[in-house]
């Protein structure tokens, strides 16, 4: 019956109408071919977004694992022994070699092994004696023994982790500023010496102020790659794939709550951090975030008593 | 074939070579319009779409030889994959023209996603490559296609004509 009505409808002008149908066929298939050369260039710009934005999230992977506070607090660690040992050695030779020096040449050569080691023995003893004040001082420190049981009390989890892992930092930073003001406090006014010791003291507090810094950019560089991950979700392919991405971005949200947090409760005890936007609940407005402090300021270098 | 192509000229060390500046370079008869877009269109689909991408780019990044031969390699089997699942419906005349417009994306793509750096020299290299590999499996003689070129325009007339037999796939 359908194809009846049509045929009458044609009747007369059926001609004209396939020439028609025909020509808007063809027109309509160009435009079609030349829609989806269009919508594939947006495919590809896309995939070029893609690869570019997984580029970017391996370099900040990287630069987040290039500052992970425990390889700078060896690193530190690591540094102050080797500089100390030197300096302790240094001193000790400075003394008992230079009357062999002046005496005889061929002494000298015979002298320097002995007077090495009973040097090098010497320094050793020193530097364990340093170690000691500066660990019996720092037994006395409150935020010390409060941040060692922070670590005790750390379960496993990555939050609780990077948790630890922050604290341990900031021990370290606070063990190695404590060695060498020990020792700055031993030689009297006008060594050379002291300059050398203040120069470390100083170079590890900006350390401690530029780690700090880092470690909240660190927080800053998960929080923009869980919204990267948030975006691809939007674009997966599957129910399933999509919510592998969501839970991978919540897991960096996660870190980045708990590495800004940790920061925040070593440089204000106690601040409370808004997660996200201002304050909930009818709460006052947090104080003025913690990172945005100058932190290059000497009046917030942490917790640390004078020598 | 003479026409189809109007090679751009560009210093060989730089980058500029744009899949826009390609394709103003490239004619095609309005007979042959909807085939040559279609062929892109297929091409473009299997280098760019999420479920081939990086098959695509394995393709490049994998083969033998420099970055031209990889590419002008790539992107032919890419044309003849196209002619073998069309089931021989591709005029032969688009072929080389489709390849140069597929070639400019690719290469255009591995520049802006910091893949592989692809100059105007490269770009070059890959295009000589791609349409010598593309004839060859058609087994069809470069000098052959030249002279009957030189022939054609010698006599007022134009390339082969629409509806000539498919040269690949055979």
């Amino acid at each position: 019956m359908l194809g009846g009505l049509i045929a009458g409808a044609l009747k007369g002008a059926g001609e004209g109408y396939a020439t028609y149908a025909k020509g808007e066929m063809e027109t309509q298939q160009k435009l079609d071919y030349a829609t989806k050369i269009l919508e594939l260039q947006e495919q590809k710009d896309l995939r070029i977004d893609e690869i570019r934005r997984s580029r970017d999230f391996a370099d900040k992977k990287r630069d987040i694992e290039e500052i992970d506070p425990l390889r700078i607090q060896s690193k530190v660690s690591e540094t102050k022994a080797v500089g100390a040992a030197q300096t302790g050695v240094e001193v000790a030779r400075e003394g008992e070699l230079g009357p062999v020096k002046t005496a005889n040449a061929v002494a000298q050569e015979r002298a320097v092994g002995p007077v090495r080691a009973e040097n090098e023995g010497l320094a050793a003893g020193a530097r364990v004696k340093a170690e000691g004040q500066a660990l019996t001082d720092l037994g006395k420190n409150k935020d010390y023994i409060s941040a060692l049981q922070t670590i005790s009390t750390a379960k496993e989890g990555s939050a609780a982790k990077t948790q630890a892992a922050a604290v341990m930092f900031e021990l370290g930073q606070k063990k190695s500023i404590f060695d060498l003001r020990n020792q700055l406090s031993k030689l009297p006014v006008g060594d050379p010496k002291r300059e050398e010791l203040t120069q470390q003291i100083t170079d590890l507090s900006g350390a401690s102020i530029k780690s700090a810094s880092d470690v909240i950019s660190a927080a800053t560089n998960w929080r923009m790659m869980a919204k990267d991950l948030r975006k691809d979700a939007e674009n997966a392919n599957s129910d399933e794939e999509r919510n592998a991405i969501r839970e991978q971005a919540r897991q960096y949200e996660i870190l980045a709550d708990s590495i800004q947090r940790t920061v925040i409760n070593q440089r204000v005890p106690g601040a409370n951090v808004p997660k996200t936007g201002g304050p909930a609940g009818g709460k006052p407005a947090a104080p003025a975030a913690p990172w945005e402090r100058n932190w290059s300021s000497p009046g917030n270098v942490s917790n640390n008593p004078a020598p | 074939m003479e026409g189809l192509i109007q090679a751009n000229q560009a210093p060989e060390s730089r980058d500029d070579l744009t899949p826009e500046k390609v394709s103003q370079g490239i004619q095609i008869p309005d007979e042959f319009k909807e085939a040559y877009e279609r062929v892109v269109a297929a091409g473009m689909q299997v280098m760019f779409s999420k479920q081939s991408n990086q098959a695509a780019v394995d393709s490049i990044q994998r083969g033998d030889g420099p970055l031209a031969q990889r590419l002008g390699m790539a992107v032919a089997g890419l044309i003849g994959m196209i002619v073998k699942e069309s089931n021989g419906t591709v005029p032969p005349q688009v072929l080389i023209p489709a390849g140069v417009e597929l070639l400019s994306q690719a290469a255009d793509f591995l520049r802006k996603a910091g893949i592989e750096p692809v100059n105007n020299k490269v770009f070059g290299d890959a295009m000589d490559v791609m349409i010598t590999s593309i004839l060859q499996a058609a087994k069809l003689d470069v000098q052959k296609i030249a002279g009957f070129i030189e022939q054609k325009a010698g006599q007022g007339g134009a390339a082969p004509a629409a509806g000539a037999q498919p040269m690949m796939g055979a």
